[in-house]
């Protein structure tokens, strides 16, 4: 059974502002629920656009957005905040929050000018649980090391209790451990119902946990669908000017880059 | 070994637990603010009130409260006002070092009041009420220009527009005092300069004071807007809240309250910088528990530096040098240490 489409982009147009050429050119794109979807490109293709385009921080684009069969602009902003959020690849806050207070700003689709229920509180506890990072509760965000700031944004978006998560390079900062770590959490999510976009320069991460992929190049999808399918040695060439290799067996499928 | 279910419960209880620790800061401030305002009332000052006899109706104690009331009372609302709004700058301009004066507000207020001591001189009401003017003509300069500019995101076009006011209406003061008369009147610009509630009467109380008490209503109930605004415009927008309008509103309060506040007291610095990191080594950063406990500390130094100005010596002394003389060694003290709140 084919599982209900919950976003779907159809000749998507945009360019900055003062700008002629189009940062995105004709994206046609269809996510269904609980899918993982990753968005593979190189710098400067377009990606991070498309993704702040979803979360609607970008406005002024062409074609059509739906979102649960509803156009994305028909949305109250405060409505669809509630549905989608939106993880950027960094956050610079000055303010020395600690991470529940942090993780309490998420809440803030459901709070109604200062009124903050039990509810919000729970929400965002639980929140800090499935993400795994309770031990962390009271210690300032600015304190924290680059894989614990992520796991802290990831629970901020998810205490917004969304349906779509959309996340911008999550592992691009991070050490191999933390980077496994992300991308387990992203899977785990995922069985948990939520549906997860990211978008990511590595094939590698495409491969290992995605079940759709995007492949971005200058502002154009040049290849979509199941990663293991997609993903080879000419594409690569393509996008990244690299000879690579590829090895794969029934478990997995990994890229080796020619150096 | 614990469910999650047991250990959200516990965490629960301990953020309750906390909150109402906050609470009770807030409340003890509370106490501590009223009892300070009525001391001021009734025991500071050159006469001393008997309260018995005012009580049954004694002309001089009556005499003696109808100019203290209002000045006491107008220099515990600008207080309040300057540090809630220190912190509400410091969150929307995601700059710790942002104070009420960043917009060039106060300097706009300032140059007002040069300017109307030096065409009009003795009415002290129309002088307020051109530097009141002044401070929202700035908040117009300083909104339309960082329209103009092309550099930076919007945030840090306000804070240049902000700049480029500021120093013109610096400029303008200078000006204005060099070509003041020595005599009579650049005394007069630069006593108003160093800040005083001594020309404060109920005229001033009934026409700025709900001035004042509107913007900090607005603030309060911004405060947790200010949270969303202080991840940054783009969060925002993916929290669900316009950040201009949001930041235009938060400005708007801003900037009415402290061209009120120095229409009548002067140009007056420090509250509005340091209080608000005071209060958050009290109650945390969450903006709500910060702007109300920034508020009540910003009432309780703004009453007690006036304290010390009327009661010192035989003549008023400045507010703003009273101010920067308890403010300094309570900034280096707060940089110098961790935190209270562990």
């Amino acid at each position: 059974m084919s599982k209900r489409v919950v976003l779907e982009i159809k000749d998507l147009y945009y360019s900055y502002q003062g700008s002629r050429d189009y940062a995105l050119k004709k994206i046609n794109m269809s996510v269904s629920e609980g899918e993982i979807v990753s968005v593979l490109g190189p710098n400067g293709s377009g990606k991070t656009t498309l993704l702040k385009i979803i979360a609607r921080i970008l406005d002024n684009f062409s074609g059509h957005i739906k979102l649960f069969d509803k156009n994305l602009r028909e949305y109250d902003p405060r409505e669809y905040s509630r549905l989608v959020s939106y993880v950027p690849q960094i956050e610079n806050i000055s303010t020395p929050y600690t991470l529940f207070e942090y993780v309490l700003i998420g809440r803030s689709p459901y709070i109604n000018l200062i009124k903050v229920s039990e509810r919000d509180i729970k929400k965002s506890l639980e929140a800090i649980h499935l993400v795994g990072i309770e031990d962390l509760i009271n210690r300032r965000i600015n304190e924290l090391s680059g894989g614990e700031a992520q796991l802290a944004r990831i629970a901020r978006a998810l205490a917004q209790e969304p349906k779509i998560i959309l996340l911008d390079e999550p592992t691009s900062h991070l050490d191999l451990g933390n980077k496994v770590k992300i991308l387990r959490l992203i899977r785990s999510l995922s069985k948990n119902g939520f549906t997860i976009i990211f978008t990511t320069h590595d094939p590698n991460e495409a491969l290992s946990v995605s079940n759709k992929v995007y492949v971005l190049n200058k502002g154009s999808v040049i290849a979509k669908g199941d990663p293991v399918e997609i993903i080879n040695k000419e594409l690569i060439e393509r996008l990244y000017s690299v000879n690579a290799i590829m090895f794969k067996n029934d478990r997995f499928v990994l890229l080796y880059p020619e150096i | 070994m614990k469910s999650t279910h047991e250990l959200i419960k516990e965490q629960y209880s301990e953020i309750i637990k906390r909150n109402r620790y906050f609470l009770h800061i807030i409340i003890s401030l509370s106490i501590i603010l009223v009892i300070t305002y009525f001391v001021s009332l009734i025991f500071i000052g050159r006469y001393r009130v008997d309260l018995f006899a005012w009580l049954s109706g004694d002309s001089r104690s009556m005499l003696i409260l109808n100019i203290r009331i209002p000045r006491v009372s107008l220099a515990l609302l600008s207080g309040v006002l300057l540090a809630a709004s220190g912190a509400a700058m410091q969150a929307i301009f995601r700059n710790p070092l942002a104070s009420p004066d960043i917009i060039g507000v106060s300097q706009g207020a300032a140059f007002g009041a040069a300017l109307g001591i030096l065409i009009i001189s003795d009415n002290y009401l129309l002088i307020e009420s051109i530097s009141f003017l002044f401070g929202l003509v700035s908040l117009i300069v300083t909104l339309s220009l960082s329209r103009l500019f092309r550099y930076g995101d919007e945030i840090l076009r306000i804070i240049l527009a902000g700049i480029a006011v500021s120093a013109l209406f610096s400029a303008g003061i200078g000006f204005i005092k060099y070509i003041a008369d020595p005599y009579n009147k650049l005394p007069q610009i630069i006593f108003w300069l160093l800040g005083s509630f001594s020309a404060t009467k109920w005229i001033e109380f009934k026409i700025y004071a709900p001035l004042i008490i509107t913007s900090l209503i607005v603030l309060f109930l911004m405060s947790w807007r200010m949270n969303i605004l202080s991840l940054g415009d783009e969060l925002a927008k993916a929290l669900g809240i316009k950040p201009g309008v949001n930041r235009f509103i938060i400005i708007v309060a801003t900037v009415l309250g402290v061209s009120a506040v120095t229409s009548v007291a002067g140009v007056i610095g420090w509250i509005g910088l340091v209080t608000p990191h005071i209060a958050r080594s009290l109650v945390g950063s969450e903006n709500r528990g910060v702007v109300v406990t920034s508020a009540l500390l910003g009432g309780l130094l703004m009453i007690s530096a006036d304290d010390i100005a009327r009661s010192l010596i035989e003549s008023e002394l400045p507010l703003n040098i009273i101010i920067s003389v308890i403010m300094v060694p309570l900034f280096i003290f707060l940089l110098s240490r961790r935190r209270i709140l562990k």
